[in-house]
């Protein structure tokens, strides 16, 4: 049962949506009794799983050790800004988000000489590396196990004005538009001829090698666009909390967004979103209800566990599945 | 950095080893017989370590503590095998990395519901708890012991595989699964007694970690990524793998400590990597298993 | 005629004013001027404030974090009402809620991990308008916090945190930290170490390598050294390890005769069991300057035995401190069977000055309740007078310094230790010039 992305959504409508959806989003939250905050929050990690989506939901790479692009991205960017290296918020990202993905070319490269399980172990044991590293031998510039405080709120200076995007409402318009560029950049990946390949690698790699395509150079491209995804979210991160935490880079990071891409449906782009919003959600509500608030985690492994062996599609690709399913039974 | 510190490091990088084998070895069975991942392996080596707790706590016999954890944590594995593993067998791998993933975070939760976040007191066992003289140096008994508990762990699963029945059942149905059907044998019944076994093995592990590390519910979450490595280095599907892996991590680590002890768990990564790229079989693997 | 006028003047403005406060339920002191800072005065307004605390629930500090929690529900039901060691707070005092508002909280889960604090502790502040949040089980979780606090402008006081460093070069305007410190814990414990072991002793040190661990290692190491002991090593490990017998070796094969465990937690646990297999404690004598909530319980009493150290608080000072007694007996009403450990008696204690601080100011508007704990008023609680001091925001305390009990004195599960002397303030604080505190501004 191998599960390709599910069909081909064709038209500008769903980017449509998805920027009607941003622009209620806040809303939507507030309804639900939550701050803006929350929803800034979900939209780093939705950012987050794009990449996470394209290796492993179009391209069937399962990345264990995806928090170092994530961690690594972020503390530079923060870095950059906090020691005024760099004072435009958007420079910082765009260096942040070049450096990691150096490093997905770099880890991508020694990785992907491996498949499935094997391939996970070694991204799983990268991203470990990262995480040691930072915690001690570079200790001086991450701050170790405090991490770097002090990462300034995005402002865009632009010449003749400044764009303040400080205040809560602002940081979520400014991550909301990246996140926007990002999944439109994501969604014509996705159904450019590269993308086809990449669907092509996931159903059947010796087929599509046997076509001609140079199926490393794909996995790696890809790879190194996810590490660019990771990195610019954690920029993001460090912005939003004004504080970059060790724990970007840790085990329980990269396993946590390959949950959220899974609840929420892997090969949907917008899979990792919803996954990120239910995982969020439900694990603040649950710590509320007094009686069970000690063993949210257990519920919401159970729930993790249930979803993988009946709705492997996560939510969105149970969604999809069954809307095909009528359109082409009327 | 005296010859007595480099020789007292080498022995414990076996020590050492020898309890890094003992977990990977749990792993290998599993990965390497069935060719299915476990990412909850950490959490059974800490069900394991509980198990042995509480009987051990309520008899003050270690031996009954270590013979609980094994029933126990095969029976539970069992059980899982029968509710939850045997649909994956034919799923893509990330799926069966997925759902280990999630019963690892079930399992360690559920520990915690029932018997606190608190750290447990297991005590080293009265006939391990001296110290004892190798040449000139002095090492820890239990440590030691733990060298033979692993010897003897390896040479009974090598009876149980290649001198018994059953055992040429599993390696049979492991080669092919359809013929060994055809002539009649139950081969879901095969799997479910690997995957027990492998899980048993993990329970094993823990249970003899207990007395040296801190028993709590988190603590299965290094050994995981531990075992991972040592199961790379030496070789996936070999049991000599686990252990020469096993050796050579604790080398690494030991000797890595007593020359620059902020690279220690630095250079197991890096050694893992570097055998991913250059052998990736591992150092005893066999090819084709992947 | 201009009697009446300014009298009318006066009674309507103050009608006006009177209308104006009712309208907007804002309390001003007729005269004072408490301009809006952080969730002041919108978190005012109904008449409950909240409190936003952080605990760890999972994760490897989750027994510590349940113990705080313990502690703050306690704390909140007295201070609602009025019982207690709350209830014998003068300024407290047959009151009800602080400042006439209930207290409203929430507990949530900071697994163990500074960032997900930070999470939470932002939420709090702009979703619930806490107007005070405390917790934390961690100098990293805490340090986080306390920026966010000084960032959002609103008063955080400390969970536990034993780092110099919170009152040192990451010290806040905004944050308050109870617990004692490194520096006082090694300046407490060393002459009681020189009387009971010695003054000639050789030293070796297991130190987790993190800002926690260098600031409690170099602490003991100045004040031992001064006593004459000789530092034989400082053997770092990684921070987090499990297991220790790389470091451990070079330490058995050292000429040390007193082993100083710097490491925390359940790598305390794990180190000290794996330095016994290593027979390092029948060789050396085991110091364990800062012992964490559930350590004793993770090694046993047979380890525990004879080792010196310290307890933030320690529940057998019920018989020398009056509200140590009512604490300890209040809070085994509240859950019988469970001894609070001193996990539990900061959340108690750091509430209870919170809320004295605000009674005696007035108002809850941060700036004034921040001036007025720096006044340093002393108060009396489960371990004395004491009061916060405005060079760093370090609480001036004493420090119980306590050696661990044999089994067969254990009175019961929890009777871990005799405490040898409670070391007076004067004698552990330290100088501000030493702290590298620089306070920021209130604004």
């Amino acid at each position: 049962m191998k599960l390709g992305p599910v069909g081909d959504r064709s038209g500008l409508w769903v980017e449509g949506a998805v920027a009607l959806f941003l622009i209620a989003f806040p809303t939507i939250v507030a309804f639900l009794n939550a701050g803006t905050d929350l929803a800034t929050r979900i939209l780093i990690l939705g950012l987050f799983g794009l990449g996470v989506d394209l290796i492993f939901g179009f391209t069937g790479l399962l990345s264990f050790g995806q928090a170092a692009f994530y961690g690594s991205g972020g503390f530079i960017t923060g870095y950059l800004l906090i020691h005024n290296i760099v004072s435009n918020s958007l420079a910082a990202l765009a260096l942040g988000t070049l450096a990691a993905a150096f490093f997905g070319l770099v880890i991508g490269a020694l990785a992907l000489r491996q498949t499935g399980v094997y391939f996970a172990m070694l991204t799983l044991a990268f991203g470990e590396l990262f995480y040691f590293l930072d915690l001690s031998p570079l200790r001086n510039f991450t701050g170790s196990e405090n991490g770097m405080p002090g990462v300034p709120k995005p402002v865009v200076p632009l010449g003749f004005t400044t764009l303040d995007f400080t205040s809560s409402m602002g940081t979520y318009i400014f991550v909301a538009i990246l996140y926007f560029i990002g999944f439109v950049i994501a969604r014509r990946i996705v159904r450019s001829p590269f993308g086809a390949v990449l669907r092509a690698i996931f159903e059947n790699p010796e087929r599509a090698a046997a076509v001609g395509h140079s199926v490393p150079r794909y996995k790696l491209v890809v790879f190194t666009i996810a590490a660019a995804y990771g990195g610019l979210a954690g920029g993001l991160l460090g912005m939003f909390q004004g504080y970059m935490p060790y724990e970007a880079l840790s085990i329980d990071q990269s396993g946590e967004i390959i949950v959220m891409t899974v609840i929420g449906g892997p090969g949907t782009l917008i899979g990792p979103l919803i996954g990120a919003a239910v995982w969020t959600y439900l694990r603040q509500e649950l710590q509320n209800i007094d009686a069970i608030a000690g063993i949210w985690k257990l519920i919401l492994g159970l729930v993790f566990v249930l979803l993988i062996t009946g709705f492997r599609r996560g939510i969105v690709g149970a969604i999809l599945a069954l809307t095909h399913r009528w359109k082409s039974e009327s | 950095m005296s010859v007595h510190l480099i020789e007292a490091q080498l022995l414990n990088g076996v020590a050492l080893g020898s309890i890094l084998a003992l977990v990977a070895l749990g792993l290998t069975i599993t990965f390497g017989l069935l060719g299915f991942v476990n990412f909850a392996h950490g959490a059974f080596f800490m069900v394991g370590a509980y198990a042995g707790w509480v009987v051990y706590t309520k008899t003050d016999s270690f031996f009954a503590g270590i013979a609980t954890a094994i029933v126990f944590t095969f029976v539970l594995g069992a059980v899982i095998e029968r509710v939850l593993i045997r649909f994956y067998y034919d799923r893509p791998k990330e799926d069966q990395i997925l759902v280990t993933f999630g019963l690892g975070i079930v399992l360690v939760e559920s520990v915690r519901a029932i018997f606190g976040g608190k750290t447990q007191l297991v005590q080293t066992p009265a006939w391990g708890a001296s110290v004892v003289q190798v040449a000139d140096l002095f090492y820890p008994q239990y440590r030691l012991e733990v060298v033979g508990i692993v010897a003897i762990t390896l040479v009974t699963l090598w009876l149980i595989l290649f001198k018994t029945r059953i055992g040429l059942i599993v390696r049979a149905g492991i080669d092919d699964a359809l013929i060994v059907n055809i002539l009649g044998i139950n081969v879901h019944r095969t799997f479910l007694l690997v995957f027990a076994l492998g899980v048993a093995v993990a329970g094993l592990s823990g249970v003899i970690d207990a007395p040296i590390l801190a028993v709590y519910p988190d603590m299965g979450t290094g050994v995981l990524v531990q075992s991972f490595v040592v199961v790379v280095i030496g070789g996936v599907g070999s049991f000599s793998g686990a252990i020469v892996g096993g050796i050579v991590a604790g080398e690494i680590i030991s000797l890595t400590t007593a020359f620059a002890p902020d690279y220690g768990q630095v250079m197991l990564y890096v050694a893992m990597a570097l055998v991913l790229i250059l052998r990736p079989q591992g150092l005893l693997g066999v090819e084709g298993r992947a | 005629m201009s009697l009446n006028r300014e009298r009318f003047l006066k009674t309507s403005a103050g009608a006006a004013a009177g209308v104006a406060a009712g309208a907007s339920g804002m309390h001003i002191a007729f005269g004072a001027d408490y301009s809006p800072i952080g969730t002041f005065p919108s978190g005012t307004q109904g008449d409950s404030v909240f409190l936003g605390l952080m605990c760890p629930l999972t994760g490897s500090y989750s027994a510590d974090g349940e113990d705080l929690r313990r502690g703050y529900l306690l704390a909140i039901e007295q201070l609602n009402n009025g019982t207690g060691v709350m209830g014998k707070i003068p300024s407290l005092a047959g009151k009800k809620g602080v400042l006439g508002k209930k207290i409203a909280y929430k507990v949530a889960d900071s697994e163990t991990n500074p960032n997900t604090a930070v999470q939470h502790a932002t939420e709090f502040i702009t979703q619930n308008k806490a107007i005070m949040i405390s917790g934390g089980v961690a100098s990293s979780e805490v340090i986080a916090m306390a920026k966010v606090a000084q960032q959002q402008k609103v008063i955080f006081m400390t969970g536990a945190s034993g780092s110099n460093d919170t009152t040192g070069k990451d010290c806040q305007r905004y944050s308050f930290r109870s617990q004692c410190d490194a520096y006082m814990v090694a300046k407490a414990m060393a002459p009681i170490l020189g009387k009971a072991l010695g003054t000639k002793r050789r030293a070796i040190y297991l130190t987790p390598d993190y800002s926690y661990g260098h600031s409690l290692t170099g602490s003991m190491r100045e004040f031992t050294e001064k006593l004459g002991w000789t530092t034989v090593a400082d053997v770092v490990a990684p921070f987090p390890s499990t297991d220790y017998s790389s470091y451990l070796t070079n330490i058995a094969n050292s000429n040390a005769d007193t082993f100083i465990n710097i490491e925390f937690g359940n790598d305390g646990v794990a180190s000290t069991k794996q330095a016994a297999q290593f027979g390092i404690l029948k060789k050396m004598k085991l110091v364990v300057p800062n012992v964490s909530t559930y350590f004793p319980d993770g090694v046993g009493p047979d380890i525990m035995n004879g080792v010196y150290g310290t307890q933030e608080w320690y529940y057998s000072l019920a018989g020398t401190y009056p509200l140590s007694k009512l604490f300890l007996a209040d809070f085994q009403k509240k859950y019988p069977g469970i001894i609070p450990r001193w996990t539990a008696h900061i959340a108690y204690a750091q509430l209870a000055i919170w809320a004295d601080a605000v009674t005696r100011a007035k108002t809850f508007h941060p700036p004034t309740v921040i001036e007025t704990l720096e006044a340093g008023k002393p108060i009396d609680l489960m371990l004395g007078n004491v009061h916060y001091r405005a060079g760093d925001h370090q609480l001036v305390r004493p420090v119980p310094v306590v050696v661990g009990k044999s089994r067969y004195q254990m009175q019961n599960k929890d009777d871990w230790f005799k405490v040898v002397d409670v070391v007076g303030a004067n004698d552990v604080m330290q100088p501000l010039a030493g702290t590298s505190c620089k306070m920021p501004s209130l604004t």
